[in-house]
């Protein structure tokens, strides 16, 4: 898990700014398409955790912010879909999935492919023969729900400085260079049919705070900027 | 030096102090960072939970349960033990009692006292809390770690600080080595209590140790994550222990039978053969399951395939038909030995006999394929 916190710290870095955004989408799908608008998607349970920054760097993880953020941004996600009137369901658990296991195995795959799409997809590592956005999880995707036609998914890491990091900034006369907390995660669109990552977005911001609802609300917009939907 | 310099190094200083005192005051709540910790552990432990390489077997899965409460008639409920079909020698225990043991850690064992001192071991950790504390030590000594580095940058050195920085990338399961000689002393003493034999901790982390010293620098991967063996660490095994009693090698033999020959070709399959070799070199050792383990040194011989390894690997295949438990798959082996070795007429048949004795093996198309290009 380091290594990946640490790839997503690198994308951020490489994406280097306060708040950016850089979204892809899958060919065919058409800039004003609104794909929620005739079919249905199914919100999959979000990947969130919050952490505090201590003032060495570390960063620890911190249940009570990672429970509220999750219900946060579980509610900033229907509430974005409805004012966009896209038919949207939440799943609240992988265990009211029909196979749950399976379910879960492919949300796992997802978050690799997510990965791959970050560091092959976009940015300086861009596979160079690799042309058009065309990821995908296989037709297996099905398997994580009977009905809907897409999935989205959400993967978000947060942190916050404590006091300690905060006082690290006042010693930047000695030469640290001291972060006071990230926002870094990327969403995604996924045609359960074919399984094919129709949309994508990555997130990078020092801004932002999932503690609170209205701040969640900030972030999801701009997790759905540019969203097919 | 300069006044802008005294005054940066006073401020370093102040920072160093102020760190140290405030160290235990940079959590908000007294205990969030145990709630985290058992947090990540949920997380970790739910991902275990759906992964496909998970084995499966409600014998073996008793028998080990049997195992922890047998040294913890209390605590062992609070154990969940996930088995991960990898040919890694680990087993790890995760602070809210997600216990995963790897089955390369299973077939390196040779008898029950063994398997109990490694689950003992793993028990303590969890009665001890000591991810929880581990985690407070690394806080705050990484956090005593930037203070030196902001005072080394005051002072223009920064080899201690990077020596001192080293603390903070353990990863999550990396005990302190005195949690891990703790956690020994606690293995050694239930073997004492329930009666085994305490001579065969140090004798597996001798054998460890062994193959740890065959492996081949160059490849990336060990077999180790979080418990790296050393000479010591086995010395000082084999001196605490105090008395012979039982090893009950029978026993954990007949629970792993029905899977042994998976584990080996996982291990072969690691193409650390240099290793392989040791390991399988103790295993003929010992009085179970020869016909397996001619096998799969047929096997690493077959796929390492340097000069004189084919005729080797023949041998090892011949000897293990030479057994009446010998597996089906030695006729393959055999077989596609042969093909190499240019005699095919041989070759057809230790294939065709292959599938006759496993006419729903899963490679069968590719076998098939192979006999129809002998024709």
């Amino acid at each position: 898990m380091t290594r990946i916190r640490c790839r997503l710290l690198l994308i951020a870095l490489l994406l280097n700014a306060c708040a950016v955004t850089r979204n892809e989408r899958a060919s065919g799908v058409a800039e004003d398409a609104q794909l929620g608008r005739g079919a249905e998607i199914v919100i999959l349970p979000p990947d969130v955790e919050l952490s505090s920054l201590l003032a060495s760097g570390l960063q620890e993880v911190r249940a009570d912010w990672t429970l509220a953020a999750e219900a946060h941004v579980r509610t900033a996600l229907e509430q974005a879909l409805k004012q966009r009137g896209a038919k949207a369901r939440t799943i609240d658990n992988f265990q009211a999935l029909g196979d749950p296991e399976r379910a879960r195995q492919l949300t796992l795959l997802h978050e690799m492919v997510g990965y791959s799409v970050m560091l092959h997809g976009l940015g300086t590592g861009k596979l160079a023969h690799k042309t058009g956005f065309d990821w995908t999880l296989g037709s297996g995707a099905r398997a994580l729900d009977a009905s809907a036609r897409y999935g989205l998914f959400v993967y978000l890491r947060d942190s916050y400085a404590t006091d300690g990091r905060k006082a690290m900034m006042a010693l930047a006369l000695v030469g640290v260079g001291v972060s006071l907390g990230q926002q870094v995660g990327f969403a995604s669109l996924v045609d359960l049919d074919s399984g094919a990552i129709v949309w994508f977005n990555v997130l990078a911001s020092e801004r932002g705070d999932l503690r609170a609802l209205d701040k969640a609300r900030e972030s999801i917009e701009l997790l759905l900027a540019g969203a097919p939907l | 030096m300069s006044n802008s310099a005294n005054s940066a190094a006073r401020a370093a200083r102040l920072l160093v102090l102020w760190l140290y005192l405030s160290s235990t005051a940079l959590y908000a709540t007294p205990d969030a960072d145990e709630a985290g910790l058992l947090h990540q552990a949920d997380a970790f432990e739910e991902r275990i939970a759906a992964r496909a390489a998970r084995l499966r077997d409600p014998v073996l899965d008793a028998y080990l349960r049997d195992l922890l409460c047998k040294i913890d008639a209390q605590r062992c409920a609070d154990v969940r033990i996930y088995l991960i079909r990898e040919p890694y020698f680990n087993a790890l225990m995760s602070p809210n009692g997600a216990m995963v043991v790897f089955t390369g850690l299973l077939l390196r064992m040779e008898d029950e006292a063994q398997l109990l001192f490694v689950l003992g071991h793993e028990m303590s950790h969890l009665l001890s809390r000591d991810s929880l504390t581990r985690w407070r030590q690394m806080k705050s000594s990484a956090n005593a770690s930037i203070a030196l580095q902001v005072v080394g940058g005051a002072v223009g050195g920064s080899a201690l600080a990077t020596v001192a920085g080293l603390g903070a990338l353990a990863p999550a399961f990396a005990f302190s080595r005195d949690q891990e000689r703790a956690a020994d002393d606690y293995g050694l003493k239930r073997l004492a209590e329930l009666g085994y034999d305490t001579h065969r901790a140090g004798q597996s982390w001798a054998d460890i140790w062994r193959e740890e010293q065959a492996r081949e620098r160059k490849l990336s991967s060990g077999i180790f994550a979080t418990h790296p063996p050393s000479a010591q660490r086995a010395e000082r095994l084999k001196k605490a222990a105090t008395r012979g009693g039982e090893t009950r090698a029978e026993a954990f033999h007949s629970v792993i039978a029905p899977h042994r020959l998976d584990w080996l070709e996982d291990e072969v399959g690691r193409r650390h053969y240099g290793q392989t070799q040791v390991l399988l070199a103790r295993l003929r050792g010992l009085p179970f399951a020869p016909a397996e383990i001619e096998y799969a040194t047929g096997e690493m011989y077959r796929r390492r395939a340097r000069e004189g390894d084919l005729a080797l690997a023949r041998r090892h295949y011949e000897t293990s038909l030479g057994d009446p438990n010998a597996p089906a798959r030695s006729w393959r082996g055999l077989g596609l030995v042969l093909v190499k070795l240019g005699d095919s007429a041989s070759a057809a048949k230790a294939l065709r006999r292959y599938l006759e004795l496993a006419p729903n093996a899963p490679d069968r198309g590719l076998i098939e394929m192979e006999l129809a290009d002998l024709r």
